[in-house]
């Protein structure tokens, strides 16, 4: 894996939004192409085998807990323990996840994973693509996530209730507009009609019926808005009605944090994995403290030989830490990648690589394009 | 082989880069207030301009293969503006989710 310096496209920014793609710059740089990152074919083989791997893991996971009854562990609702284990029992249907992985000194460490409403969806699987075109179009990219979307939703059309499967994001964020649309993009490539509401919009008749704007019933529904919201939201309660929802309440299981300890008294000093515990670092002087439901890296603590070395304020952490094993990505001239890889429909497609100037990857993390590279690095 | 060999879009183009343009700042930050409501049957409450509110939604339903218009709605404005007297509206709750803006991971 290295870090090549490069110039960008002349108008990249206009190249990029030509396909769609609005929220390439904040107030910082997101998407950067002054840079790539390449891998070797073996490298990604690694991290294809790495994914497939810990995508099985994570069942395994999600049943012991369930058999376990370790909801507490999670800071689960009671109210919806029968919810998820429905969803469970009755293989409700995945679409897709997204595993951050740190890759370094030959080492592939699981650092979390994004299992319910993961994000750079569009960005690793379109954007980067479109830029290798431009850039080096007879090279290769671990990327086969736009044609994995569209074959994972043509299986899964026979197993959605009858109706249009409608598609459902919060108001007021590009980011996540773009990345519901474009999975209703591949939906719609697979045969399966469609429709798009925003979340605050959904409407609730007879006390358990979701409704579109025009009062029509919801039968199946996408939504990129997290389980651990709606559980405490006053439609939370609806939830146990006959709407399929993508993605299933069980990976309210696995998007949390918890699921880390989890993992490690499953399958102790696994390679793909660090160390985690509950309650306390226990004997780790270098370890990160993460909420069990942070996102963007908010609240998290790094700690090394007992100091701590970098924390992000926010407002998680009601609902408790895990520790972690700390284990710091890899520097490249101050630039700290951490790879996601993406599973669709049950197997590893791509990848996608976000770096920042710090350990902790937050909401100012740069989206950096790969390639591979034919030869061993 | 890992990358794809063709990629085409159906839905997402230039509409959704289209959505990065700024919200006009004026209309953001005005002073005034509005007072509004969907329909005759509903109470006037205030509107202050810097709040985000989308346009007013037509809401009904289908009845013997014609559709009937009840009146509008906004997820934007207070719940006693968008229900009044209408007794299909008021049947349906809305706004029961969706209190986060953002949820990017």
């Amino acid at each position: 894996m290295k870090r090549i310096e490069i110039l960008p496209r002349n108008n990249w920014q206009k190249e990029v939004e030509k396909i769609g793609f609005g929220f390439h710059t904040t107030n910082v740089p997101y998407w950067f192409e002054s840079a790539y990152y390449s891998f070797s074919m073996d490298e990604i083989d690694k991290l294809e085998t790495a994914t497939n791997d810990l995508w099985l893991m994570c069942l395994d996971a999600v049943q012991y807990v369930i058999d376990q009854h370790l909801y507490h562990r999670f800071s689960i609702p009671e109210f919806y323990v029968h919810l998820i284990e429905l969803s469970w029992e009755k293989d409700h249907p995945s679409i897709y996840g997204r595993f951050d992985l740190c890759y370094r000194d030959g080492q592939i460490k699981l650092l979390e994973f994004n299992a319910d409403t993961p994000t750079s969806l569009f960005e690793a699987s379109i954007v980067q693509w479109y830029w290798l075109q431009d850039f080096h179009p007879s090279m290769d990219q671990f990327n086969s996530i736009h044609e994995a979307l569209i074959g994972t939703w043509s299986y899964l059309h026979p197993y959605l209730n009858k109706g249009k499967l409608y598609f459902s994001c919060a108001k007021r964020n590009l980011e996540d507009l773009t990345t519901t649309e474009y999975l209703r993009d591949c939906a719609m490539q697979a045969g399966i009609e469609t429709d798009f509401i925003f979340i605050d919009d959904l409407g609730v008749r007879d006390n358990a019926v979701f409704v579109d704007n025009h009062a029509n019933k919801i039968n199946n529904i996408f939504k990129l808005y997290p389980y651990e919201f709606m559980f405490h939201e006053d439609f939370g309660k609806n939830l146990y009605s006959t709407t399929l929802w993508i993605e299933p309440s069980w990976k309210a299981i696995l998007s949390n944090k918890a699921i880390l300890p989890i993992l490690w008294e499953l399958f102790p000093h696994h390679p793909y994995l660090l160390p985690a515990y509950f309650d306390s670092p226990g004997t780790m002087t270098n370890y990160v403290k993460k909420p069990l439901l942070s996102r963007e890296g908010a609240n998290i603590t790094i700690v090394e030989n007992n100091k701590i070395i970098e924390h992000n304020r926010g407002n998680y952490g009601a609902e408790g830490y895990v520790y972690q094993g700390l284990f710091k990505l890899p520097n490249f001239d101050g630039n700290h990648a951490v790879i996601g890889s993406w599973v669709v429909g049950q197997e590893a497609v791509g990848i996608g690589i976000r770096e920042s100037n710090g350990l902790i990857s937050n909401d100012g993390s740069r989206f950096v394009p790969h390639l591979i590279t034919s030869f061993a690095q | 082989m890992k990358k794809s060999k063709f990629i085409k879009l159906v839905l997402i183009t230039g509409a959704l880069a289209s959505c990065a343009k700024k919200e006009n700042k004026e209309w953001e930050y005005g002073a005034n207030n509005y007072h509004v409501r969907t329909d005759t049957s509903a109470a006037y409450t205030t509107i202050h301009n810097r709040h985000w509110f989308y346009a007013f939604r037509p809401y009904g339903y289908f009845l013997y293969g014609r559709y009937h218009t009840v009146g509008y709605w906004s997820s934007g404005i207070h719940e006693n503006s968008n229900t009044g007297r209408s007794a299909t509206k008021s049947a349906i709750a809305r706004g029961g989710f969706g209190r986060a803006t953002t949820v990017s991971s």
